[in-house]
């Protein structure tokens, strides 16, 4: 600790931490431009400078290291002078046409702190700017960012978050004198300098020289909403930008949240996804009205092509919706009803839907849509680790790990805020990276090793690795005697998978796999990275459960910067899995198979459960294109698009007796379904995402439903009531029998009575800020940012089975 | 400051000019980040410690006695209100 002295307030500040930073405990705000808490500090700028007794000239705090002894003050006569002399200075190349309005309007419509700096040191800065502008306004052509280099103070913010955020280095200073300016590549546009619009720098730019171009001239926002973005299973935070100049609100823009200083995952930044991709929550064509085909409303049969729509109210819909499953219910059984959960929903809404079919419907035919085409990318892991979720955290691998393995995964565009982390930490902690896809992946330009193997061939890669691994004697012997079980069989196993004979099976060198081999043993802890690259059917499960023994081999599963992490594609599917939406679990991955668990749920529910495992999603098409299935509930998917076998999707959907879809927009499958149901987007309700990371966090409505669109949580317990109040059944008394809720908050609660893995989640934990990993045992349990953490001693790892090709 | 000097030497100078020249130059010495933003402001400077005479000539008169710059020549009636301007900042 060091000792100084600022403005008589003597304090202790840790070594190696600037004097702003020093400053800024006190609780003493310094006008700065240039810097900023999250990028190296630069002292371009000059407006943070402040009085250091003894030193020749005033000195830019931001960049000055503290010394024992230091004398500063920052509030002086002479400090406060030399502030507006730069202000001063830096507006004389700055040019707003804002300013030269005759009405005499001056206030801007976006963030400036150039703007805020300027009020507070009274500097009028229409009489202080230049007097004519010398850069075309909005002079780049990227479809996303705005950019008016008249506006420009050269404070690189930008360079250093496009340089050290998201790691792709296309803003850098150019020219010299006046003429310094601020270019894109070698002046050249953003895109063609390979800008992956993200908008970090829009989001660091202090000036508003760069503005998000989707909504430049929107205004100002009257309120912000923090929530969690719902693209993919990052799970980022950002602020919703509502303008209530309609009734209910509407979403102006997607800012990076900045105040509160929440640990976030993705701290202020941001993807294209995530930043630009909200105008579909106001889209023209959202579904705002309750619609059913007219062959119901009138009784008739069928057509084939299912015929009109009519636009109804919700009782007419719920009512037709509750009487046609009724219907199959009471002629096939509860077995020919299948529901296709949603990993784009809210955690609480799958848990509804899990509760509707298996205590309403009685059957457990739920699964998640997207399950139909990408579920391997867990399943394999159910039977190594026993747990289908990500082991480590996203930023414990991007502090902790020392090489990585990233397989079947285009990490920058699936998972963009997570793929920069990693960049960032492959430039820093210089750490290994082993990038195996069939082709190029943008990822693959930071790999120390890039391995383009044939396609499908991934398993065998794997246990061609492990086959070096034991070969060389690189495995950890520690693991090995503790897990004598199986290790044998498993050994002799992979004796086939020589390097000649998976050097031919994937196409890559042996030279190739020996170095392979070589990064992962001497760089430990791995982490393995995958993605739906591996959701093949055939191989998937295999190449994951090879995954999950060469994790084991390198003695990675269980430490901190390694284990096996699958990245989730959508930004619930962890959710919605994790509370029951799955065929053979249970809320909290409890076995339907298992009596104990089954009898919790049953007196929970008041009704017996079926103890046999349901069909999962592809399961349920291929068994609704024989007539088995005979109606589907679907919510917020769209299965048909969605399909790598999209003519057996439709098929399996135009043999369907009924189809009821849940949706926001029309889609593919929406021409299949008989009773369209408008939910909302998640602007529109609260409730809780879980990402990828097993991070469960808070969904919060932002503006009221559009239109007569209601939450899907109520539509689901809507139908439920009319299901129940049509069949003229009265459930037993039980804890959660009932089907009123207030709000999700409650149906929270009833999730974390159930489901162990979430006991001690609640919306107001989570409204606190905690963060909160699953397992969270009980209201005081911290999360478990570290799955399997100590897994290897309780001996529940188990070696799986090597499966010959 | 390049601003302010084109300004005089196209004839446009005020008397404030001089004095603001004056703080920019030391505030630009004091503030910036490297030596050669410090000395950048020193010709400037210079001029106007040794040949502010001829400088002022630019603002009040109106001509270079120099003969580099190309000053447009003003009426009669504003160089005696020009002249007497510099006689009240004399005194």
């Amino acid at each position: 600790m060091i000792s100084l002295t600022i403005n008589g307030q003597t304090l202790e500040v840790p070594e190696g931490s600037t004097v702003l930073q020093a400053v800024n405990t006190l609780g003493i705000t310094i006008p700065t431009l240039c810097y900023h808490k999250d990028l190296t500090p630069y002292g371009g700028c000059r407006l943070c400078v402040v009085e250091v007794e003894g030193a020749r000239l005033p000195m830019t705090s931001c960049t000055l290291p503290v010394s024992p002894g230091l004398v500063v003050r920052t509030e002086t006569d002479t400090v406060i002078r030399y502030r507006r002399a730069i202000l001063r200075l830096l507006f004389t190349n700055y040019y707003d046409a804002a300013y030269t309005r005759t009405d005499g309007k001056f206030d801007l419509d976006y963030e400036s702190e150039l703007a805020h700096w300027a009020e507070v040191y009274d500097i009028d800065i229409r009489s202080h700017m230049a007097k004519q502008p010398r850069y075309p306004v909005d002079s780049d052509p990227n479809p996303f960012v705005w950019v008016d280099m008249n506006k420009c103070i050269q404070c690189t913010r930008c360079v250093r978050a496009c340089a050290e955020v998201q790691g792709r280095f296309v803003w850098s200073q150019s020219f010299r004198g006046y003429q310094a300016r601020i270019v894109a590549g070698a002046d050249t546009t953003m895109l063609q300098a390979r800008c992956e619009s993200c908008g970090a720098c829009v989001a660091y730019c202090p000036t508003g020289a760069l503005n998000n171009k989707t909504s430049v001239s929107a205004g100002r926002a009257d309120r912000m909403v923090q929530t969690t973005c719902a693209y993919c299973g990052v799970g980022c935070q950002f602020d919703l930008n509502i303008k209530d100049d309609v009734p209910g609100g509407r979403v102006l823009r997607v800012t990076s949240h900045t105040n509160g200083g929440r640990p976030a995952v993705n701290g202020m930044h941001l993807c294209v996804k995530g930043r630009y991709g909200y105008e579909f929550i106001h889209d023209e064509r959202r579904l705002t009205r309750p619609r059913v085909r007219k062959y119901l409303l009138d009784g008739l049969d069928r057509p084939k092509d299912r015929g009109k729509w009519v636009d109804v109210d919700w009782p007419t819909a719920l009512d037709i919706a509750a009487k046609g499953l009724l219907k199959v219910h009471q002629e096939h059984g509860g077995q020919a009803i299948g529901v296709l959960a949603s990993g784009k929903c809210l955690n609480e809404e799958n848990y509804l839907l899990n509760k509707l079919v298996r205590q309403v419907l009685g059957s457990n035919h739920i699964d998640c849509g997207s399950h139909a085409h990408f579920s391997s990318v867990v399943d394999g892991l159910e039977e190594t680790v026993g747990l289908t979720a990500m082991s480590n955290s996203f930023d414990d691998i991007a502090q902790q790990a020392r090489s990585l393995l990233v397989i079947g995964s285009n990490l920058t565009e699936q998972h963009p805020v997570f793929g920069a982390r990693l960049r960032q930490a492959i430039l820093r902690r210089k750490l290994k990276m082993i990038v195996a896809s069939p082709d190029f992946v943008n990822i693959a330009e930071y790999a120390a090793l890039p391995l383009y193997h044939r396609p499908s061939t991934e398993a065998a890669l794997v246990k061609g690795l492990m086959h070096i691994i034991l070969e060389k004697g690189w495995a950890d012997e520690n693991v090995i005697a503790q897990h004598q079980l199986g290790f044998a069989g498993f050994k002799a196993a992979l004796d086939a998978y020589t390097p000649a004979r998976v050097s031919e099976m994937t196409g890559l060198s042996e030279d190739a796999l020996y170095q392979a081999a070589e990064i992962l043993a001497s760089n430990r802890p791995t982490a393995v990275i995958w993605s739906v690259g591996l959701a093949d059917p055939v191989t998937g499960r295999d190449s994951v459960r090879s995954l999950a023994n060469l994790q084991m081999l390198l003695g990675n599963l269980d430490v901190s910067g390694g284990g096996v992490n699958p990245l989730r594609s959508q930004n619930n599917i962890q959710g919605a899995c994790d509370v029951g939406a799955l065929p053979g679990m249970l809320p909290g991955y409890q076995k339907v198979s298992d009596a104990d668990a089954r009898r919790k749920f049953e007196q929970a529910w008041g009704v017996s459960l079926p103890g046999e495992a349901g069909l999962d999603a592809a399961r349920m098409l291929a068994a609704a294109g024989r007539g088995e299935i005979k109606a589907l509930y679907i919510i917020n998917d769209d299965i048909v698009g969605a399909a790598d076998n999209g003519i057996g999707t439709r098929r399996s959907l135009e043999a369907c007796e009924l189809i009821v879809l849940q949706e926001i927009l029309p889609s593919d499958t929406t021409r299949y379904a008989d009773v369209l149901l408008p939910g909302v987007s998640f602007a529109e309700k609260s409730g809780t995402f879980t990402s990828a990371e097993r991070r469960i966090q808070m969904v919060n409505q932002a503006i009221q439903p559009v239109g007569q669109a209601r939450p899907d949580w109520q539509i689901v317990v809507d139908l439920a009531q009319h299901i129940l109040a049509a069949n003229g059944r009265r459930l037993e008394q039980a804890d959660f029998a009932a089907w009123n809720y207030a709000d999700t908050a409650q149906i929270m609660a009833e999730i974390a009575a159930l489901a162990p893995i979430y006991a001690g989640v609640s919306h107001e934990r989570l409204a606190n800020g905690e963060r909160l990993q699953w397992p969270v045992e009980s209201p005081e349990h911290p999360g478990t940012p570290l799955l399997h953490s100590g897994a290897f001693s309780r001996g529940v790892i188990k070696w799986a089975p090597v499966e010959q090709v | 400051m390049y601003q302010i000097v084109s300004a005089i030497s196209e004839g446009r100078g005020t008397p404030e000019s001089l004095n603001e020249l004056q703080i920019l130059g030391q505030d630009m010495e004091l503030l910036s980040n490297c030596g050669l933003g410090q000395t950048a402001s020193t010709a400037v400077r210079d001029i106007l410690k040794h040949f502010r005479a001829e400088v002022e000539q630019h603002i009040y008169d109106r001509i270079c006695p120099a003969g580099v710059c190309k000053i447009p020549p003003l009426a009669p009636a504003e160089l005696s209100a020009n002249a007497q301007l510099h006689e009240e900042n004399i005194q």
